[in-house]
């Protein structure tokens, strides 16, 4: 089972043509590194689940490649959805095995981090990316990150996705992502429901019990 | 949905408490607005419930995993069918199913019993109850318990509840335990306020007959299961839980005779009363022992503190009914012109026997905690105790079954009664000397089917007599049948259920005794023979289904007169990483053929555990006219005055024409 947002991810990295990365400054040289990196957010209630796509390209021979991504201490559901294979899950992340054709390869996964109304994300990779996009789906979820810019919103299916892109990013070096205005729970609302038709039930028991107590003096009264 | 959910639970909670308090004020001052706002309080408990298990229904359906019962008992591959059931597939689902059903008799006997006299007292009891439930709900077993980050999928249901019988179990089941919170009402009820005429009791009886019905039904979808699923031939096993509910499914049973006394001459009313109090303190303790899974059993999968909650509500609910019964003494005694030769005395004797065999089933099913409490050992009392017991009183009840319908209210003549069961009597005895002459030699089986046949013989006397007398006036045979039961619907409705357990014990009987069975190891197209029947191994296949993988193996039976194709699986489930089994059943009136696939080597070579059971099918038979004849007795009755009178005077048995 593909999340949604993975689905997201996977159609806005085939949309994007593979001539389009990597940018011209670029320099050209041997080793593999990451075209394009594609982080779906879908914000959800008290969690986010985050979809990442890595478009890697090698510009020498095929080659093996041990690949560790490191992930978020909190991330939990770590899926895999394509271009994995054998993965091993470690304290801080997971490693495997990619065996690198010459030009580009996908992989895909996915894993969900706690939240509140807000959540940060940093993330930093073994390899060069050359081009991070992150897209947030989740109505009235801002995002901003301490690199790059606000791109354009993305529009799919009627649905409008919050963008940031960031350029150049060396290898290890952390991009601090922060979205706000994500959909927490509300413990307390089924507590004030009820609390409140306790209020409305015990107004109606007192007010019946004064009724009856002014109805007995009147008729005392008489 | 988690919000909405605890919400309902919570608001429940307080409609209850609000209920309760209404009520009891209203009692205090007599004031009429108290206690109808205490009345609708039951409605309105009733509809929080339903709103909570409405949320719970939509969360499995949507697979909301953030609610941790949804993700723990789903997943996306579970067909709909079992999406739904698995409502009450785990603990806190189970309990809400529990509030639900009570809800729906809640709110039915705030409708029903509004005219009795002294019914806020009833309300109150279900208050009480209601409230116990949602508060046990609410702190202890929330359904709606979030999960901050859902998992993407759900582990899955439990692979022995994906059957269609399991489906239907459990709200039987419920159906039937919860439903004597009503009789219990009202039982509560007239201890406390004891000036009534018997009315508190009378109104109790529709509701035990409903009980009654649900936990015959719920017994018989149990042991259904058992037999297709569990893959070990049998289909009781004298499970805690099986015995938790086959307890109030007895003392009902005597409730449901004991009140004709009662009805009739006002006598019995304290042991009637409590056997409507320990009808539902067994239906408590059946609920404890299933939720607590305090016992060890395929049943108790849900571990949990709740147990305790149950313990301290059955304790109370213990002390206080004890404590009303000793304080009122409600008028006991018996008719002083009564014989031991009389209907009465048939169905006292009849209530002892079943009060005995619950306290047996009791004993057997709780002496382990006992004896693990005092002994630290866990000691199991197992089917032979449980056999030991039971056959006397049920040989005794055959008895008492097959002599009751004749004999007449407070005395009958002995001649007379002696002629009427002659035939039957001499059936009995022809069917004991013709199975001997057949070869059948075991003591039991001999003295069971002669008392099957003595009790068939009477209750198709019965049934002859009544026809009869109604073809006197006119009617062909069956709008004679069909008129004698409409105008009597509690006494032939009573017979059918007799005719039931004699054909169901008749069942249990040859199958317990004469079952054969063995255990072969067999290569394609190798075959083995077992009793009538040739079985030939055809081969193997697996395929996959949604979240599982299946092996099944193939075997055709002979059995001279035809040939029948029988799968046997394996059912492997992925997202729970389990395996259980789906035996190959070839029913017939005679005997059921049972394959068991055991193991499947790669070289298709398969290893089956084959039975033969006899007679099983007479085991269902008679469990559906046991359901039949509840259904009968239990459909209201419309009848106008005069032809009341009418049908009282054919429901006169014969041997009081003795007597007169």
């Amino acid at each position: 089972m593909i999340p949604v947002i993975a689905g997201v991810a996977v159609l806005i990295l085939a949309a994007v043509p593979a001539g389009a990365a990597p940018p011209a400054a670029v320099p050209r040289e041997t080793d593999p590194s990451i075209g394009l990196l594609l982080l779906a957010i879908e914000a959800r209630r008290d969690h986010v689940r985050v979809s990442e796509a890595l478009r890697l390209s090698n510009p020498g021979a095929p080659r093996d490649l041990e690949l560790t991504v490191g992930l978020p201490e909190a991330a939990v559901y770590l899926t895999f959805h394509r271009g994995v294979v054998d993965p091993v899950r470690t304290t801080d992340g997971f490693t495997t095995r990619l065996r690198l054709p010459g030009g580009l390869s996908e992989i895909v996964y996915s894993y969900a981090v706690p939240s509140g109304t807000s959540a940060t994300l940093v993330r930093s990779f073994l390899l060069r990316v050359q081009r991070l996009e992150v897209v947030v789906r989740g109505r009235g979820a801002g995002l901003r990150a301490d690199r790059g810019r606000a791109a354009e919103p993305l529009v799919i299916g009627g649905e409008t996705l919050s963008r940031w892109e960031v350029s150049a990013l060396d290898a290890r070096v952390p991009v601090t992502i922060v979205l706000d205005h994500l959909p927490a729970s509300r413990p307390w609302m089924p507590l004030a429901g009820a609390g409140g038709l306790a209020v409305v039930l015990s107004a109606g028991l007192t007010a019946r019990l004064l009724r009856r107590a002014r109805s007995r003096e009147e008729t005392s009264a008489v | 949905m988690t919000e909405l959910g605890t919400f309902a639970l919570y608001a429940a909670l307080v409609v209850a408490v609000y209920g309760l308090a209404a009520g009891m004020l209203g009692l205090r001052l007599r004031d009429p607005a108290l206690l109808e706002a205490s009345r609708r309080a039951l409605p309105g408990w009733a509809g929080f419930i339903a709103l909570a298990s409405g949320s719970l229904v939509y969360a499995l359906v949507t697979h909301d995993f953030s609610v941790r019962f949804v993700a723990e008992t789903t997943s996306r591959g579970l067909p709909l069918l079992y999406t739904i059931t698995a409502f009450w597939g785990g603990h806190a689902g189970s309990l809400l199913l529990w509030a639900l059903v009570l809800g729906i008799y809640g709110a039915a006997a705030s409708s029903a019993l509004r005219r009795l006299n002294g019914a806020p007292l009833v309300y109150l009891v279900l208050l009480a109850t209601a409230g116990f439930f949602t508060l046990t709900l609410a702190i202890s077993s929330n359904p709606f318990e979030a999960l901050r980050i859902p998992p993407p999928d759900g582990r899955g249901l439990n692979p022995l509840l994906r059957n269609p019988w399991m489906a239907a179990h459990p709200p039987a089941l419920y159906l039937g335990f919860v439903g004597m919170t009503v009789p219990f009402a009202l039982a509560v009820a007239s201890l406390i306020a004891p000036g009534g005429d018997g009315a508190w009791l009378r109104a109790a009886r529709p509701w035990v007959r409903a009980s009654w019905l649900f936990l015959t039904l719920g017994l018989l979808f149990g042991a259904k299961w058992s037999y297709v699923v569990l893959g070990w031939g049998g289909y009781w096993a004298w499970d805690p839980v099986e015995n938790a509910a086959l307890m109030p499914w007895l003392t009902s049973t005597a409730f449901l005779h004991s009140i004709q006394v009662h009805e009739r001459d006002g006598t019995l009313r304290g042991w009637t009363t409590a056997l409507l109090l320990l009808s539902f303190a067994l239906s408590i303790l059946g609920t404890f022992l299933t939720r607590s899974g305090v016992l060890s059993s395929v049943h108790a999968f849900a571990n949990s503190s709740v147990g305790l909650y149950f313990l301290v509500f059955l304790g109370l609910t213990t002390t206080a009914s004890i404590g009303l019964l000793l304080r009122s003494r409600p008028a006991q005694g018996t008719a002083a012109d009564m014989s031991l030769l009389s209907r009465e005395a048939a169905f006292l004797a009849n209530n002892v026997l079943l009060v005995v065999a619950a306290a047996a089933v009791l004993v057997g099913t709780l002496f382990p905690i006992l004896a693990e409490g005092v002994t630290g050992d866990r000691i199991n009392v197992g089917p032979p105790y449980f056999n030991q017991v039971m056959l006397p009183v049920v040989i005794l009840l055959l008895v008492l079954m097959a002599v009751g319908p004749v004999l007449s209210w407070r005395r009958s003549d002995p001649r007379a009664v002696g002629a009427l069961l002659a035939a039957p009597a001499a059936a009995g005895v022809l069917a004991a000397l013709g199975g001997a002459a057949l070869g059948i030699r075991h003591p039991t089986v001999l003295l069971v089917g002669a008392l099957c046949v003595f009790v068939a013989g009477t209750v198709v006397a019965e049934f002859a007599r009544g026809a009869a007398m109604r073809r006197g006036h006119g009617d062909v045979l069956p709008v004679a049948l069909i008129g004698l039961v409409g105008r009597a619907r509690t006494r032939y409705g009573g017979y059918v259920v007799h005719f039931g357990i004699i054909v169901m014990l008749a069942g249990i009987t040859a199958s317990s005794v004469f079952t054969t069975q063995t255990q072969v190891r067999l290569a394609p197209g190798e075959r083995v023979r077992l009793g009538r029947y040739e079985v030939r191994y055809d081969g193997a296949r697996a395929w996959r289904g949604p979240d599982l993988r299946i092996t099944a193996a193939t075997v055709t039976a002979f059995d001279g007169g035809g040939a029948a194709q029988l799968e046997a699986r394996h059912l492997s489930y992925v997202s729970r990483d389990e395996v259980t089994a789906e035996v190959g059943i070839r029913s017939t009136w005679r005997d059921d053929l049972y394959v068991v696939l055991i193991s499947l080597s790669e070289d298709e070579r398969a290893t089956f555990r084959l039975l033969i059971n006899p007679m099983v099918g007479w085991l269902w038979a008679g469990a559906v006219l046991m359901v039949i004849g509840g259904v009968i007795a239990a459909a209201p009755a419309r009848r106008r005055p005069e032809v009341e009178r009418h049908a009282r005077a054919d429901a006169v048995p014969v041997a009081e024409a003795g007597v007169r």
